[in-house]
């Protein structure tokens, strides 16, 4: 079996058995940039504290968790995120991290990589200063992300960047990907903007503009060689639903970390009542791609990548229409099947 | 021969439904083991000493110890040589103070 097959086994057996695998726990709201798209609405949770998120991991192992991403607010910002990562990694959790990526120095970085963590995923707006630092507002930010992103090229650390693509970062999509193409760094981009998770929704303003989202969308999956390949293989409007979940910085239990739905709570369940027989989860799980209200006759349904979470955000109902996703995936029809239009 | 044994410090696991997969942080491979180097790998977690591990694992499947030695020191050698045990050192926990 090679290497894509043994991780598709992998979460196709999770899928299957209903085990979650992988978990995001968000360590804290707090964080020393401010950037203009951010989904957070607030920024002063300080996270559940060192011994209550030992217990929760030790928790998440025995569940049969094995990916655990700690993500902010900025995860830097934690006093004790190297114990974190120490405790995940002593229970043979695999760490991935999300982060700005300004707050690293050479002593961090070698810490991280003497713990082994799987991945630093971050964000590049970018590789201009003037572009980047306008949407963190937070000038220098971009050299300081660079700098230590080869520090943590020179210690062997795997890197993921993550470029969120709005209409004032929409010509930069090469010159990021390029970048990453030097570094060996993964890269993922998106035009996935969303309001913030109280509903507010200034950061759609951002988007990019419909007159050049189709040249966006194609250029992003050409790059992710997506063309043609059909998104909605199950019978469930998100397969990741049966196997992840996400901890927010009180405790707050979540489909996902882009899906507000709470489902329960650390402090008043354990993580494997919740996750075995919190009613709120099992009806989210139950709902099939069939009941939702227009994707089932939706002329652009085999292209489009609904999030049920931001439907949720961008309408108030969970069997609404996703309508940036369904403008993106109109965009791929004409893309890709332009006979069709 | 160097009877202790530990999981090296680049892996992380997961026993799921009877697999067991072993993923390589270093190289980022993931490996399935099923069967006898599932067990073999599961008993590495309890007890640290080879022989003691041989002869679990010999009652387990009913074999006589010798045979099993046999089989569980190929696939120790295996796990040495893609780095995914070391022998001898230290315990995995005090290898991670930080």
């Amino acid at each position: 079996m090679n290497q894509d097959m043994i991780v598709d086994h992998f979460y196709n057996i999770a899928y299957l058995n209903n085990v979650p695998v992988s978990v995001v726990i968000e360590l804290s709201t707090r964080c020393n940039l401010r950037c203009e798209h951010c989904y957070l609405p607030n920024y002063h949770q300080s996270g559940m504290n060192t011994e209550k998120m030992r217990s929760l991991l030790t928790e998440l192992r025995e569940l049969g968790v094995v990916n655990v991403s700690f993500t902010g607010g900025e995860i830097l910002l934690r006093e004790d995120l190297f114990e974190l990562i120490k405790i995940a990694r002593n229970l043979h959790l695999r760490v991935f991290l999300l982060s700005n990526g300004t707050l690293l120095n050479q002593n961090k970085v070698e810490r991280l990589a003497k713990l082994y963590i799987s991945e630093f995923s971050t964000t590049m707006f970018s590789t201009q200063c003037e572009i980047h630092d306008s949407i963190t507002t937070s000038k220098g930010s971009l050299d300081r992300l660079k700098q230590n992103l080869q520090m943590l090229k020179e210690n062997n650390i795997r890197v993921q960047i993550k470029m969120p693509i709005m209409e004032f970062n929409s010509l930069c999509v090469d010159e990021v990907r390029e970048y990453c193409e030097v570094n060996n760094f993964k890269f993922f981009a998106s035009p996935m903007i969303y309001s913030k998770l109280d509903g507010n929704e200034s950061p759609k303003c951002l988007r990019v503009h419909d007159n050049k989202l189709g040249t966006v969308v194609k250029k992003i999956d050409e790059m992710n060689n997506r063309k043609n390949k059909l998104i909605h293989e199950t019978e469930v409007p998100c397969g990741a639903l049966f196997y992840s979940f996400s901890i927010d910085s009180e405790g707050n239990v979540f489909p996902c970390n882009a899906f507000p739905y709470k489902v329960g709570s650390v402090f008043e369940n354990t993580i494997s009542d919740i996750w075995n027989h919190s009613e709120s989860l099992k009806y989210i799980k139950s709902i099939k791609k069939s009941d939702l209200k227009h994707c089932p006759s939706c002329e652009f349904q085999s292209e489009c990548e609904r999030c049920p979470g931001m439907a949720l955000l961008d309408k108030g109902d969970i069997f609404e229409c996703d309508t940036f996703a369904r403008s993106i995936a109109k965009l791929r029809v004409r893309n890709y099947c332009s006979n069709e239009m | 021969m160097c009877n202790s044994i530990f999981y090296a410090e680049n892996v992380s696991f997961t026993l799921l439904v009877n697999n067991m997969f072993v993923f390589d942080e270093i190289t980022n491979n993931t490996y399935l083991f099923k069967g006898l180097s599932r067990d073999f790998w599961l008993e590495v977690e309890r007890d640290n000493d080879f022989l003691s591990i041989v002869k679990k694992l010999s009652i387990k499947y009913d074999e006589d110890q010798k045979i099993m030695q046999q089989r569980v020191l190929r696939i120790k050698n295996n796990l040495v040589e893609k780095k995914l045990i070391s022998l001898g050192g230290y315990s995995y926990e005090s290898r991670h103070d930080c």
